[in-house]
């Protein structure tokens, strides 16, 4: 099978032949609110969001409990003072707690220091809640800016979750590791709806639980299968309900009955990758071919 | 539209075949509208999601393609050619056949005719160099292609298109001065894994973010369309693109496709050149 760099490379701890992170992302509304500030003036709107910090966060844990499994939260500084108790609940769960920014701010809009100050601020945020350290980082909103990964080596990250481009952790040239990640792995896509602001803008109907859970299952087998980085991406309001937690449940219990799968946090999948796999970024690597993209660019203007 | 010269009756396959199956994957990578209108330098998760076609889902794309001993036809825009040649360099050692899709996934009917020949220029060199191919077949990048296309594709030894959508068999087009031109191999837009799949945002797709598919009612809908095809001894041929319909869960779908395609003995899997050279000979037979 040539073409494949992964093949004949083991990239897992012994024994395991691919990795499943369950991460959650609570973003408290901030995401909501992002896209439609009115939100702020409509409660009955606005809590379809407030829900996961109401009900949802609590029974996502109490699923995850009852499997046994560490997951990775990923949230925003203001988040996690305004929901010190819950969050520091989930942490004491065995949940590991990650930066999602500080208030849901367009990194790309910021001027340098602006943005390392705000990703420190973060994270002494979240460790002061969880009192563990924050490691990993989840790009809220907007673009990726050039060089951002040695922004956050310099802000005190070791990891991402936000780029997609292949399904196996990878490098970027600060050596912050990046665990891609996947929309169709996430719930929202599938689960967002909110009659006024519309989201999704068009009003989709609401997927079939039975047909998210197959779609994931599929995507799971073949993750396995080619000895990847399944990483599922979770809200509080959209999953954490209880019609829909039992599809979380069979889902994670699916999972956990292949003994060669490594389910563990993305911290542990990082702070392994770091430490084991020093593979290069080969040279037609999606962070590479942007590379000369932008150079060719800028070479025509 | 043109009519072809077999278009009253059911058209007539090699052997006696009943169908004709031209499995056909457009390998657009990050090319397309955000290359062109220049967001895309500041949108890596976006080419990183494109990028992922041509770097990690094409290798299992070509594997599973080969395990089912089935060939098949890639349109690929140049620049995927430049920057991953590789990865398309196996395309062809695989023997199944490259095509022309623009250079950057350009919009031809928005594009002069002088314009639209450089990017053939380009497309052709590219080809020539990189890979040592010269394409003779051409499906149209985002939506339409201009009234000159047609005609000014025959200038670059492009003797067929898989552009249309308003036929369930080959035809011909004419050239300007009635003659025969293209063979046209339609496509539809029930087989476009975009239509059922692809899902982002920023830029958002599908325009009102609708839900992603069940993938086994996805495949139940493919099987039902070659089925059909089949049936009624049509020329099936597909718009998938790796980094849609090749991601890691996804190619199940293909697998249970290809299983039903591999079911069936009389089936006539061709690349798109092959059935455009047969629509060719067999319109000269009829003739003379």
């Amino acid at each position: 099978m040539s073409g494949d760099p992964t093949d004949n490379r083991i990239i897992w701890p012994e024994g395991k032949k691919a990795a499943a992170i369950i991460s959650v992302i609570f973003d408290d509304g901030l995401d909501a609110l992002a896209q439609a500030p009115e939100l702020a003036h409509r409660s009955k709107s606005h809590s379809v969001w407030l829900y996961g910090a109401q009900r949802g966060a609590e029974r996502l844990c109490k699923t995850f409990e009852q499997s046994g499994i560490g997951t990775s939260w990923f949230v925003p500084g203001v988040v996690a003072e305004k929901h010190r108790s819950l969050l520091g609940a989930v942490s004491a769960a065995g949940h590991d707690l990650e930066s999602r920014g500080w208030a849901f701010e367009r990194h790309d809009a910021l001027r340098h220091p602006t943005s390392l100050e705000l990703l420190k601020r973060s994270r002494a945020a979240i460790e002061a809640v969880s009192g563990k350290a924050v490691t990993g980082f989840r790009l809220p909103i907007g673009n990726w800016p050039e060089r951002f990964d040695t922004t956050l080596k310099d802000a005190g990250y070791l990891w991402s979750a936000s780029l997609n481009g292949d399904d196996i952790p990878y490098r970027h040239p600060s050596a912050l590791l990046e665990i891609p990640v996947h929309l169709e792995l996430e719930d929202r896509p599938y689960f967002q709806f909110s009659f006024a602001p519309a989201f999704p803008k068009g009003q989709g109907r609401i997927a079939s639980y039975d047909s998210v859970l197959a779609n994931w299952i599929a995507e799971f087998d073949a993750y396995r299968k080619f000895g990847a980085c399944f990483v599922l991406q979770l809200r509080p309001e959209m999953t954490g309900t209880p019609g829909r937690i039992f599809l979380v449940e069979a889902l994670i219990k699916y999972i956990l009955s292949f003994e060669d799968v490594w389910v563990t946090t993305a911290a542990e999948v990082a702070a392994w990758h770091l430490a084991y796999n020093a593979r290069a970024l080969e040279p037609t690597h999606p962070l590479n071919v942007f590379a000369a993209y932008r150079r060719e660019h800028s070479v025509i203007r | 539209m043109a009519q072809s010269s077999f278009s009253s009756g059911k058209p007539i396959w090699p052997g006696g075949r009943q169908s004709a199956v031209a499995l056909a994957f457009d390998l657009d990578g990050p090319t397309g509208d955000a290359m062109l209108d220049g967001s895309l330098l500041d949108n890596l998760r976006y080419f990183s999601e494109g990028a992922y076609g041509p770097w990690r889902a094409l290798p299992r794309l070509l594997d599973l393609l080969a395990e089912y001993d089935l060939k098949a036809t890639f349109f690929v825009p140049t620049w995927v050619v430049q920057h991953w040649t590789g990865r398309c360099e196996r395309i062809r050692k695989d023997g199944h056949e490259l095509a022309y899709h623009g250079h950057r996934h350009e919009v031809f009917m928005d594009l002069s005719s002088q314009k639209q020949r450089e990017i053939m220029a380009t497309c052709r060199e590219v080809f020539e160099t990189r890979l040592g191919v010269t394409p003779v077949g051409f499906r149209t990048p985002s939506g339409d292609w201009s009234a000159e296309t047609a005609s000014l594709l025959t200038e670059f030894g492009v003797r067929y298109s898989s552009s249309m959508r308003g036929d369930d068999r080959p035809y011909f087009h004419r050239q300007p001065d009635g003659s025969l031109g293209l063979v046209e191999i339609p496509a539809r837009s029930d087989i476009d894994d975009y239509t059922a799949l692809a899902y982002f945002e920023n830029p958002d797709f599908p325009a009102g973010l609708d839900r992603i598919s069940d993938y086994r009612l996805v495949e139940k809908n493919w099987r039902y369309e070659f089925q059909g095809y089949h049936r009624e001894g049509l020329c099936w041929t597909t718009i998938f693109h790796p980094k849609v319909v090749a991601k890691p869960g996804r190619l199940a779908i293909l697998e249970g496709l290809f299983r039903d395609i591999r079911s069936h003995e009389n089936v006539w899997i061709a690349h798109c050149a092959e059935i455009a050279d047969w629509w060719i000979a067999k319109n000269k037979e009829s003739e003379s």
